[in-house]
């Protein structure tokens, strides 16, 4: 049986109080997250599946670029009347998904999906849970109202993630995944980057009078890295597959632009699953990219798609053709394999003769275009120039997660963009996750179960049941949907977790 | 920017150009009911009500706006 993508996105969220000075960003997750507490804090996530040196080439790193930093913050909160579980606050939700503080920023990781509909449900109930958890907060405090944004930078040098997951073999060799993806990578922003006001690089130097295609190409530094705060790679090497170690591997992507299109979202996961597909299958087209690193910056300032990449071999191509090559052995090879796959080709294709061609039509499904449609419109009334800051602070404001400010949320109410699924399924994903993934499994176990979970994470669930020691439901190795089914039923039909082994 | 038949076209300065390649053959589109996303109209989006929203917004509030470096 081929190993099913799942596939899920973890979003850091930017966090601010209008008008505060001195805002505190670890105290103020913290409390954002345990906003959306209807009980008292419970500490029940297990970080033992985590190691962040572990890395997917076969070696185990001694430190992180980022380890001296966090050594620095850590000093400076261990002053602080909580201990490091309770500043992270890490929530399991009803729907499978963990909710917490991560590098002082409120994080939303989705339960593991199989669908591209379900994906674009949970990343935007995702939105909606961080803002209901703001509206508490918001209630409780006198002043400074609390704001939120999805977005990946600060303009002054500080960017913040949006991580896309998927679940694959461990058969195939990190070479192959490197060669294959990178191109891919490098030049997926033409239709998944979010657009950005300003150049500007690691804790420095920010510059206007620009717009550029994607949020995070000007962070990244490198083309294959384990660290993921300071030399950014373009695929990172991280090792952690939360699921059978001997089987799987979890390619975890952190160059991608928090997207507020579902349109967006859902075409730069489908495309990604459609070219590990490939990978998988041998069937990759060859491009040699002579700097990975120059060109996602170079595509990212070029939005006339026109810029041809230098390539080792002397065939130097545009974004555009690469990700053509990409699309043609795509549409040859996986044609037919499933109505996902078919609706992923033909929008692929679809975007990429629009963005070479009349773009208008992509307002409300492609973030940097809908922004640039909207700065320029601005402008336009106003008279201005890209050097004024009001379009960084427009830019901001796009990805302001409040239906009453912000600008893309704006559009989408307006109906002006392209939905891809209905409110009531988003409504749905707040409360309970995919029928078909150990995502919506540890989502029932909370919803059914919460008093007798004993520690969570994303690959078992320990019931305090035991007699002398927790039982333990594994998951590491639950990604068939008919397994899933039956252990839904079971749950769902369970008077206590014992029960559950009982049967 | 107005086209020749006088509709505003925001896109109209960027540059056009031929496919690059051979797209090879194209998958047939999806049916309504193929299980795959659907795909709702959007209307035209409303330029003077965006621009209200966006007139509101603090010209200022970016060069405020500071965050820690994240993942």
């Amino acid at each position: 049986m081929p190993t099913p993508h799942l596939f899920g996105i973890e979003t850091e969220y930017g966090i601010t109080r209008e008008g505060m000075p001195d805002l505190d960003p670890v105290v103020e997750s913290m409390e954002l997250v345990r906003a959306y507490l209807t009980q008292p804090f419970e500490q029940s996530w297990d970080y033992s599946g985590e190691d962040p040196h572990e890395d997917q080439r076969g070696f185990r790193v001694s430190s992180l670029q980022q380890d001296r930093e966090e050594d620095q913050f850590a000093e400076l909160d261990s002053h602080r009347p909580f201990s490091f579980r309770e500043m992270k606050s890490d929530l399991v939700l009803t729907n499978g998904a963990r909710f917490y503080n991560d590098h002082t920023h409120p994080e939303y990781s989705t339960p593991e999906c199989r669908s591209l509909v379900d994906l674009v449900a949970h990343d935007r109930a995702g939105e909606r849970i961080i803002f209901r958890a703001a509206q508490k907060r918001n209630q409780a405090l006198q002043s400074y109202p609390v704001k939120l944004y999805k977005n990946n930078t600060d303009f002054h040098g500080h960017s913040y993630g949006c991580h896309d997951n998927y679940l694959m073999s461990r058969d195939t060799p990190f070479e192959d995944l490197a060669s294959g993806l990178i191109p891919f990578l490098v030049t997926r922003q033409v239709f998944a980057g979010a657009g950005k006001v300003g150049v500007e690089a690691q804790e420095r130097d920010y510059v206007s009078g620009v717009f550029q295609m994607s949020q995070r190409a000007d962070f990244m530094e490198t083309q294959c890295s384990v660290d993921t705060m300071h030399d950014r790679p373009i695929l990172n090497t991280r090792d952690e597959p939360h699921a059978n170690r001997e089987k799987y591997r979890r390619l975890h992507l952190i160059l991608g632009d928090a997207n507020m299109c579902e349109y967006a979202t859902a075409l730069k996961v489908g495309t990604t699953r459609v070219v590990l597909e490939m990978i998988e299958r041998g069937i990759c087209p060859s491009v040699d990219l002579a700097d990975p690193v120059s060109a996602i910056k170079a595509v990212s300032l070029d939005l006339t798609l026109t810029a041809v990449l230098p390539c080792t071999s002397g065939t130097d191509l545009s974004a555009l053709d690469i990700q053509r090559r990409y699309v043609d052995a795509a549409a040859k090879a996986l044609i037919g394999t499933d109505a996902e796959t078919d609706w992923v080709l033909t929008e692929w294709q679809d975007v990429l003769d629009q963005l070479a061609g009349d773009r208008s039509a992509l307002v409300g499904s492609v973030d940097w275009v809908t922004k640039q449609w909207l700065l320029e419109t601005f402008m336009e009334s106003e008279h201005l120039e890209w050097s004024d800051p009001w379009l960084a602070s427009l830019d901001l404001e796009y990805h302001n997660i409040d239906p009453n400010a912000g600008l893309f949320l704006s559009l989408e109410a307006a109906g002006n963009t392209r939905r891809l699924c209905e409110d009531s399924e988003i409504e749905s994903a707040i409360h309970a996750g995919p029928s078909d993934t150990r995502g919506g499994i540890r989502g029932l176990c909370v919803s059914r179960f919460r008093d007798r979970i004993h520690s969570v994470q994303w690959e078992r669930v320990l019931f305090k049941d035991g007699l002398i020691k927790p039982k333990t439901l594994e998951m590491g190795d639950l990604f068939d949907p008919d397994q899933v089914g039956v252990l839904r039923e079971v749950l769902e039909q369970a008077s206590s977790p014992s029960a559950v082994w009982d049967k | 920017m107005l086209d020749s038949n006088g509709v505003d076209e925001p896109f109209a300065h960027f540059e056009r150009r031929e496919r690059p390649i051979d797209p090879g053959p194209r998958p047939p589109a999806p049916k309504e009911d193929s299980g795959g996303p659907k795909r709702p109209d959007a209307g035209s989006p409303n330029k003077d009500d965006m621009l209200k929203r966006m007139r509101k917004v603090d010209p200022k509030q970016a060069e405020r706006y500071r965050q820690r470096t994240g993942e």
